[in-house]
Formats: structure tokens, C-alpha cells, sequence
């Protein structure tokens, strides 16, 4: 069943006036949004005038509908084609920036949910070994965008630390060689770290990331160790070890730790708790991501999964307990999801979150090498082959090159599929100037890269997360707060020099 | 179970493009006249009951809506999303041909250099990590089709 909202059947329509724009019904005012990604929130009666071409030029409504593009005589090219280009400046980059490096699938934990489809410990055969960590590095650098962004992945990462350090050292020679910008990420999941393997990767510049999922009790059934044991304490030790170094020089400052947390079907009774824990740690943000139905994580589905908009009722009721603390004085801390979306809605940016583009950020924006190197599509599709399926493998760093990826039949498959303007129900949806399809998604779910958007589960969530968004900014005290988040962001964005808008979102 | 559908409604097409995207569930067998085509779907699990069948069979429908719909927004829509899909393209392409390893790498400096670091990150393997075990192939066993997704 379509999800979208139609005319009412007595609504006068007078189109003579009226430019291209899409709209939702969100009960009591009406969202109208355009392709300039442009939007306007106004009460069902203004939008009913509108639509009947009542709205007169003394009109208090007609300079918003003006600026925005929503009239048609009334449009300024040049300014429409500014935000435009502003919004989806993506689509004139030079090939991909965020590089993600399987250095191993092997990992000391078994998490619930794990994407990544992990193997044993003992599975040496599954790390990358240096000869093709340098074919990697050097493919890596074959590619034309001057912005490089390494982010190493597993497994766990730090079980072939000595791959991770080669692939720092050699892409940072390089870069400087090459006089290319680069930024190194490491998403590791904390247990295996040490003082040592933490003073190359600040000596390095490497930023890191880890996965919290909550409390104790919630993040050790969720990603147990492989032998039994508690891995969130570990975790919790080594976010504030780092936190102390980084506050404690000013230089470590934008190396600040960050953390993800996956939603499984466990983590609906703890919103808040979860929340608390990483305010309790001072990080400055949570991002509330849903759990995909790929790789492993399908094979557990009935166990640790649930339906959309069941993960878009806990999105709406922790973001209200994220902006009551906000409001309350008592935290500052931000909500990801939020932010990347307030970005493109109120800002007209693009934040560099390659699932929400069109067309997806898979090859344009990113890419995956396996432990292997073969070359991927994005990780998902990494994970797609793990299951025996090698539809998504573009290539491989000792046999191609970049204009062979990017001419792959599959990478325009997935251009294509992922193009909104392509996709049934998403060309006449409000959310369409700042909302993306993933095709690995829909292959893995309704067995098409193009999917079925009435009945996907992407859909639902999104649309779900968009309209709790919209909601938030048409009521003014969640607006402040939702404000003042969007200015501390650019804040720190300008202050660091690090990750200017438009560059990869790295998590 | 077996559906008529009108020539004029529906295209071959669609009806491939429906069969194939639902081809780990459904077997479909398609024969046409000169105003319909007969749509035979037949569920691949042996113990599908009327009711499974009917809920496949209504699968079938939406996905075969979904592609005609889809032929009809990509007709409306060719002109920008192929202006979109070209430009996406051709930029992130970066030019005809990949561009040459800059000159600093060429120098016996920065060659010295790499050989070194391969040096030392070999040696680091082979102090401290594990032996290497030959490939063991890492494909995961067939999910299966009821796995509550």
C-alpha cells in the first residue's frame, strides 16, 4: 500500500500558478517540498488556498512561496539552481572518498546481529595480507578525488593490527607524495586495544569509532565475546581512556572517540537508558541506526529483528528523551540521524550520508575491499557476498583499475536503480529532495536492486524517521533545540578543518 | 493458480521482469492470446497451501504493478534522470584515462621508503601473528526463505 498522502476529494485545484512541488498531508498542515529541495510547512487551510490559486501577492504566505520556488511565474533560476547544486553537489564529485578496508573477517566476538558475517579466530586465512593491502592502498589512490578516506573494518580490525599500521604508514606517504587530503578512520570494537596500538593511531591521526549498544546488560547480549565473558565493560574503559588523553591535549581534541549503537529487537525497552549511558561517557552524540536485514543478520532476523515502523516508534519516543534533556539543561547531546537530516532539510546540504542520495553513494561515494581484494559496491554488498552471492563485487585491486569499476555494468545498475528519479512512489513523495534508496537493500530484501518501495521496509522506516523530523521542526520548542544543534555541528566542523560538508560521513 | 490479464494493461515485459524478481518462490509459466496473457504460478515450496499460494500470487501482482509503474515514471522521467545518471557518471569517472602516480613517487626516496615500510610490516607479521592457515573458503550456508525478513 502506498504510504503517500493525496487531495482530498473536495479540494479545489487551480494550477495556473502553481510550479512543480510535492506534498504530505501531516495531519492538521500539509508539507510541500521541491526538487530544489526547497520545503514549507503551512496549516491545511493556507494549503488548500494555495492549491485553489487564492494566494494573492499582499498575501502574508506569497514571499515564502515566491523564494522558495513554489510559484510558478515567481521563480528565480539562478538562486534555484544555487541550492540545487548545494544540495546534491555529490553528483558532481570525482569518484569516491570513503574507502572501507576489510583488513580481516575474523573477530573475538559473536554479535548478535553482526553484519559483517565473521569467522573464528583461527581463521587466519581470512586476513589481508600485505602484498594486496598495498595493491589496495595503491587502487585506492587510482582513484581521481582529491579527498581520501581510509576506514578500516572487520572483523575486528585490530586482529591484523600490523596490516592496519602498513596501510596508514603507506597511504599517508602516499598522500603526501601525492598531495591528497586523507583521513584514516578505525571502527574496532575496543576489546583488543592497548596503550601502544593507541599511540600510533594518535600519533597518526586516525580517528576511532566503537559500537555501544547500551547498558551492560543490553550490549553483552547483544555482542557477546566468542568464549563467554562481558565485553561492555571493556569498552566503557577504553571510550574513557581515550576521552582523558584527547581532553587533556588540546591537539587530540577532534580525535574525540566515537561511538554507534545498532537497534535490535532488545534495545526497545532501554531508549533512555542507552541515551543516559552515553551522556553518563561524554560523547557529544547517538546515532539511533535500525538494524538491516543483510548478511547475518537476515539468518537472525525472527530473533533479533522487528518491523519498520516499530524501529521508527522508538527513533520518535528516544529523540523526544534527547530533546527533553536538551531542554532540560541537562545534556547537550545530539542525535546523528537528526542532524544528517536537518542538514539537508533546513541547511540544503549535503552531509556526506552515502545511503540517503540520489543516486546511493555505492561506487560514486564509496567503495569496500575485502580481506581478499576483491572490490565491492559498498560493505553491505561485501556482505551479500559472503552469502555466496558475488553480484555486487565490481572488481579487484590486482586485476582492475578505476575506469573499470566505475564502467561496471553493476555499478550503473545500482546508479541507475538508486536514481529517485527512476523509482515508483519516490518521485511524487515529500521526503524526495533529501532521501536516498540503497540497491543492495532491496536485492537482499525483494530481490531487486530497484525494490518495491510500497512494500519496503527502507521505505517505511525512512519515511517514518522524515516524518518525526518534520514534526519536530514545525513545533517551536524541539525547533530551538533542533537549531542549536545544527549551529554547534557547523561549529565544529570549521573549528576541526577535518570533515568540511559534502565529505564522507565516516561510521 | 492461474490469472488472465488484459494485453492492454500489462506488457511482456513486466511480466519477465515480476517472474524473475519472484523466482526463489514462484515457478511462472506464461502463455498469451490476442488479448490476454495467462499467468500460471505455481509456489516452489512443496507444502504451500491456498492460502500461501494466494499470498504469492498477490505478490506477483504488486511486483507486476511495480515494473509498469516503473516503465511509466522512466518514460516520464528519462530526460532528467539520464541527465542525472550521465553527469553522476562521467564526474566521479574523473577523465578518459586514470591519472599517472605523481612524480614524488617515482623518486628513490619514496621508493626506499615503501620498501622499508614493506619490510618492517612483514616482519611484523611474521613475529606476531598466528600462521597463516590455507583458504577455507568463507561462503555462509543458504538463508532460508522463511527467515521472518
Amino acid at each position: 500500500m502506498s504510504r503517500l498522502t493525496g487531495l482530498a476529494a473536495d479540494v479545489a485545484v487551480e494550477t495556473g500558478n502553481l510550479s512543480a512541488f510535492n506534498f504530505r498531508d501531516m495531519g492538521g498542515w500539509h508539507l510541500l517540498t521541491n526538487d530544489w529541495g526547497q520545503f514549507l510547512m503551512m496549516s491545511t487551510a493556507d494549503f488548500e488556498r494555495f492549491m485553489a490559486g487564492k494566494v494573492e501577492a499582499s498575501d502574508p504566505l506569497y514571499p515564502e512561496l515566491e523564494s522558495r520556488g513554489f510559484l510558478k511565474a515567481r521563480l528565480d533560476f539562478r538562486q534555484l539552481a544555487a541550492n540545487t547544486v548545494k544540495k546534491s553537489s555529490f553528483q558532481w564529485f570525482p569518484g569516491p572518498s570513503l574507502h572501507m578496508i576489510v583488513v580481516t573477517l575474523r573477530c573475538n566476538q559473536k554479535c548478535q546481529y553482526c553484519h559483517s558475517s565473521v569467522v573464528d579466530p583461527s581463521r587466519t586465512d581470512t586476513d589481508m595480507d600485505i602484498a594486496t593491502a598495498r595493491k589496495t592502498v595503491d587502487f585506492i589512490f587510482s582513484t581521481p578525488n582529491p579527498t581520501i578516506c581510509i576506514e578500516f573494518q572487520g572483523g575486528e580490525p585490530l586482529l591484523n593490527w600490523p596490516v592496519v599500521k602498513f596501510v596508514t604508514e603507506y597511504a599517508q606517504a602516499k598522500a603526501k607524495a601525492g598531495n591528497r587530503k586523507l583521513l584514516m578512520a578505525l571502527v574496532c570494537n575496543f576489546t583488543l586495544m592497548t596503550e601502544d596500538k593507541l599511540d600510533f593511531l594518535f600519533d597518526h591521526h586516525v580517528s576511532i569509532c566503537t559500537s555501544l549498544d547500551g547498558p551492560a546488560e543490553l550490549h553483552n547480549k547483544n555482542r557477546p565475546f566468542l568464549g563467554g565473558g562481558e565485553a561492555q565493560p571493556k569498552v566503557v574503559h577504553w571510550l574513557e581512556t581515550i576521552q582523558e588523553r584527547c581532553n587533556a591535549d588540546p591537539k587530540k581534541k577532534y580525535y574525540l572517540p566515537g561511538a554507534l549503537m545498532t537497534t535490535t529487537r532488545f534495545s526497545f525497552e532501554y531508549g533512555p537508558q542507552i541515551v543516559d549511558l552515553y551522556v553518563k561517557l561524554g560523547l557529544e552524540q547517538i546515532f539511533l541506526r535500525p538494524l538491516s536485514p543483510i548478511g547475518y543478520a537476515k539468518r537472525v532476523w525472527k530473533d533479533v529483528g522487528y518491523e519498520p515502523d516499530e524501529f521508527v516508534r522508538f527513533y520518535e519516543k528516544t529523540l523526544d528523551y534527547i530533546i527533553d534533556l536538551n531542554v532540560s539543561g541537562k545534556s547537550e547531546i545530539m542525535e546523528r540521524m537528526a542532524l544528517i537530516l536537518l542538514s539537508k532539510i533546513v541547511k540544503g546540504e549535503d552531509p556526506g550520508f552515502m545511503d540517503l542520495r540520489s543516486p546511493a553513494g555505492a561506487v560514486l561515494g564509496c567503495l569496500a575491499y575485502n580481506y581478499n581484494g576483491q572490490i565491492f559496491v559498498s560493505d553491505e554488498g561485501r556482505m551479500v557476498d559472503h552469502q555466496g552471492d558475488p553480484i555486487f563485487n565490481v572488481g579487484d585491486v590486482a586485476k582492475n583499475d578505476w575506469t573499470s569499476v566505475i564502467d561496471h555494468p553493476t555499478t550503473r545498475a545500482c546508479v541507475t536503480a538508486s536514481t529517485l528519479d527512476n523509482q515508483p512512489m519516490c518521485q511524487q513523495c515529500a521526503y524526495k529532495p533529501y532521501c536516498g534508496v540503497e540497491p543492495v537493500f532491496h536485492y537482499e530484501t525483494q530481490k531487486s536492486v530497484f525494490g518495491q518501495m510500497p512494500t519496503s521496509g527502507w521505505c517505511v522506516s525512512h519515511m517514518g524517521v522524515f516524518d518525526v523530523i518534520f514534526r519536530k521542526l514545525r513545533d517551536p520548542r524541539s525547533r530551538k533545540v533542533l537549531d542549536k544543534w545544527l549551529e554547534r555541528d557547523q561549529c565544529r566542523w570549521q573549528e576541526s578543518g577535518n570533515v568540511p560538508a559534502g565529505e564522507p560521513e565516516v561510521v | 493458480m492461474k490469472m488472465k490479464l488484459s494485453r492492454k494493461i500489462y506488457s511482456k515485459d513486466a511480466l519477465l521482469i515480476a517472474a524473475q524478481v519472484l523466482s526463489t518462490k514462484v515457478n511462472v509459466y506464461l502463455e498469451e492470446s490476442k488479448s490476454d496473457y495467462t499467468v500460471t504460478i505455481e509456489a516452489k515450496r512443496r507444502d504451500a497451501g491456498k492460502e500461501q499460494l494466494e499470498a504469492l500470487a498477490g505478490e506477483f501482482g504488486n511486483e507486476l504493478l511495480n515494473q509498469e509503474y516503473r516503465f511509466l515514471v522512466g518514460r516520464f522521467n528519462s530526460k532528467i534522470s539520464s541527465l542525472i545518471v550521465t553527469q553522476t557518471l562521467m564526474a566521479a569517472r574523473g577523465g578518459e584515462a586514470p591519472a599517472a602516480a605523481p612524480a614524488a613517487e617515482q623518486t628513490p626516496e619514496f621508493r626506499k621508503l615503501v620498501a622499508d615500510l614493506v619490510k618492517n610490516a612483514e616482519a611484523e607479521v611474521a613475529r606476531t601473528m598466528p600462521r597463516k592457515i590455507a583458504d577455507q573458503g568463507t561462503v555462509l550456508p543458504p538463508v532460508k526463505e522463511d527467515a521472518g525478513v
